[in-house]
């Protein structure tokens, strides 16, 4: 069953037309890549998934619900979690103070909060489930670090505990990779997998939910190693969507990439 | 997360031992206040409880810039109409119902913020935000200068405070020392309320608002709803302020809703310390202390008291109780740890 899909989404920046009609549909419980050079549009597509900014044309639908015009927190409450290509948590508060916040935003939304009205601390099962969620992403020494304090990668990880905390039906990752080194890379790629197993394998997806993520990305390693399926995009179009081997071998996708072999030739020569 | 982000900030309860040095300080402080009316003469004993109602109007106006990140420039046009509302009604001879009277009083300051924040926080914030609350509170001081039923320039004077009856007895307020003590209670009453509501989930979420308003609607925080929250709390308290202080004052008048009573909070802020629940308490004392001692020195008060003021800004960023609590931490060292 398909989870998002997207039709003749259009969008502009004033007078540039930046995203040229957009078809395509994620299935639950794939990863779903979204690449192409720079400028080609991938994070405007972005946002317009998550609501950061609205389509000029065109329909988003989550869950078969047209979202198109709803803002992003009626998105994350409807379980729609994403991630910044530069991380962005609540930098003065602590590593766990920025995933109560998170769980206790969840909670109000679903009207299941579990703390009396008058309490002023947060509840003991939100503080062991934020705890929980740190030890997932292996953060759960630095729990009392203000964020502001945390390396990059540690940020990275804090703001995917924070999105996990509002326990997602889909995960938006714009480059969860960028500005990382290889070896973080590889970790950031081994999570990701462990974020869509289920528990009882080890994983960080409650039992019976079927997580999807959608992400861009740069590094091509990180991209054949996870995703399921690929969107391939060229200023402002799509130029090509299929499995990784098929991506591999479109001819339109090499020449966006490496350029014709006559452009190659001409340049050796 | 034992340390809320606020204490974290204010670093009250950053320690064990630190925090108990200012936790008797805060009762030697609360003891004094009380006692005040064996203490003093009238006129000082007018200017401590003015204070204590400025000092709870200005947590009130911190609650929506130190946690919801908004700067109000108008929070006196609300301070004004929670006065007159009070005032109109004790003149009518509804002294009896005071109580209920500042209840009404309360719930028009919330409504009025709240009209005013539907409109102007869906589009505005920053600058324009402050321009707007000043220029809404400017409109209101003229109108009410131009409306002759409630005395126009002139204001309302000869404000009788109550005798406010309960069913089984009645409580006799018309004395000085009688009206302050009440006047303890309310900022016992609403000071409890406001640090309740800051260091609560309402109060975390505010925060997350402010820290990153972005992130905060990616964890499904309807960050419009909760400043308008955030805006309604503060009229509200700004509007109870100003009907306890029509009956002690005895008069209003539209000055209430000038540019001075606007910014005072902003400056007991700075003064006592920003982003921390307790600094406009401070720093109204502060400048309550400044103001009298230099009350002969005509013509150069002003100049000191900005002197001292910009002296603050400048060197000492966190205030009289950011200050007092790193210099704690230093003479205290090790102290801090729990």
């Amino acid at each position: 069953m398909s989870i998002l899909e997207l039709s003749g989404i259009e969008k502009s920046y004033g007078p540039i037309k930046v995203l040229h009609g957009i078809n395509a549909t994620v299935e639950e419980g794939e990863v779903f890549a979204i690449i192409g050079p720079n400028g080609a549009g991938k994070t405007t597509l972005f946002k317009v998934m998550t609501g950061e900014s609205y389509a000029n044309a065109g329909t988003v639908r989550f869950d078969g619900r047209d979202v198109t015009f709803e803002p992003p927190h009626l998105r994350t409450r409807a379980g729609v979690g994403r991630t910044f290509q530069v991380a962005r948590v609540f930098n003065p508060l602590t590593a766990i103070g920025n995933v109560i916040v998170a769980i206790e935003a969840r909670k109000k939304a679903q009207n299941r909060d579990d703390n009396p009205w008058w309490a002023v601390k947060p509840s003991a099962s939100t503080r062991e489930e934020a705890l929980h969620l740190l030890e997932g992403v292996s953060l759960a020494g630095k729990a009392n670090f203000a964020a502001t304090d945390l390396s990059h990668g540690d940020r990275k990880r804090l703001e995917l505990a924070i999105t996990l905390a509002g326990r997602p039906r889909i995960l938006m990752m714009d480059e969860p990779t960028a500005g990382m080194s290889p070896g973080d890379r590889e970790q950031v790629s081994l999570l990701i997998e462990r974020i869509m197993k289920p528990e009882a394998e080890g994983g960080l997806s409650a039992d019976g939910r079927k997580l999807t993520v959608v992400m861009t990305e740069h590094d091509m390693s990180v991209i054949f190693g996870l995703a399921s399926r690929i969107l391939v995009m060229n200023q402002g179009e799509l130029i090509a969507l299929g499995t990784v081997d098929e991506i591999r071998n479109n001819p339109q996708v090499r020449e966006v990439y490496l350029g014709t072999e006559d452009q190659t030739l001409e340049i050796v020569a | 997360m034992s340390s809320s982000v606020a204490e974290r900030h204010s670093g009250r309860e950053q320690a064990l031992t630190l925090s108990q040095i200012n936790r008797v300080l805060f009762v030697a402080a609360a003891v004094i206040i009380a006692a005040m009316p064996y203490l003093t003469n009238s006129g000082l004993l007018y200017l401590v409880g003015t204070t204590l109602i400025l000092a709870v109007y200005s947590v009130g106006w911190n609650f929506l810039f130190s946690w919801a990140g908004l700067a109000s420039f108008g929070s006196g046009g609300l301070f004004c109409i929670g006065a007159y509302v009070s005032a109109v009604a004790l003149r009518a001879g509804w002294e009896q119902y005071f109580l209920l009277v500042i209840v009404v009083a309360t719930l028009a300051g919330a409504a009025v913020a709240f009209l005013v924040g539907f409109v102007a926080l869906r589009r505005t914030s920053g600058i324009f935000l402050a321009i707007l609350t000043l220029s809404l509170a400017e409109l209101l001081r003229h109108t009410l200068m131009h409306t002759r039923w409630l005395g126009s320039e002139d204001g309302l004077p000869n404000i009788t405070r109550p005798t406010v009856s309960f069913i089984f007895f009645e409580l006799n307020l018309k004395s000085g020392p009688a009206y302050y003590w009440f006047i303890c209670a309310f900022a016992v009453v609403m000071l409890g309320i406001c640090w309740w509501l800051s260091h609560g989930p309402l109060g975390r979420r505010l925060q997350a608002v402010r820290y990153d308003i972005e992130r905060a609607s990616f964890v499904g925080i309807d960050v419009h709803r909760n400043r308008l929250l955030a805006f309604v709390i503060s009229g509200a308290v700004a509007a109870c302020a100003g009907a306890v202080y029509a009956p002690w004052a005895q008069i209003v008048t539209p000055e209430l809703s000038g540019m001075i009573r606007s910014t005072q909070p902003i400056l007991f802020t700075l003064l006592g310390g920003l982003h921390s629940f307790w600094g406009p308490v401070v720093g109204a004392f502060a400048f309550m202390g400044i103001d009298y001692a230099t009350r002969t020195l005509i013509g150069i008060q002003e100049i000191i008291t900005g002197g001292i003021l910009l002296g603050v800004i400048l060197v000492f960023r966190g205030g009289i109780v950011g200050s007092w609590n790193a210099l704690l931490a230093r003479i205290f060292p090790g102290r801090g740890e729990q």
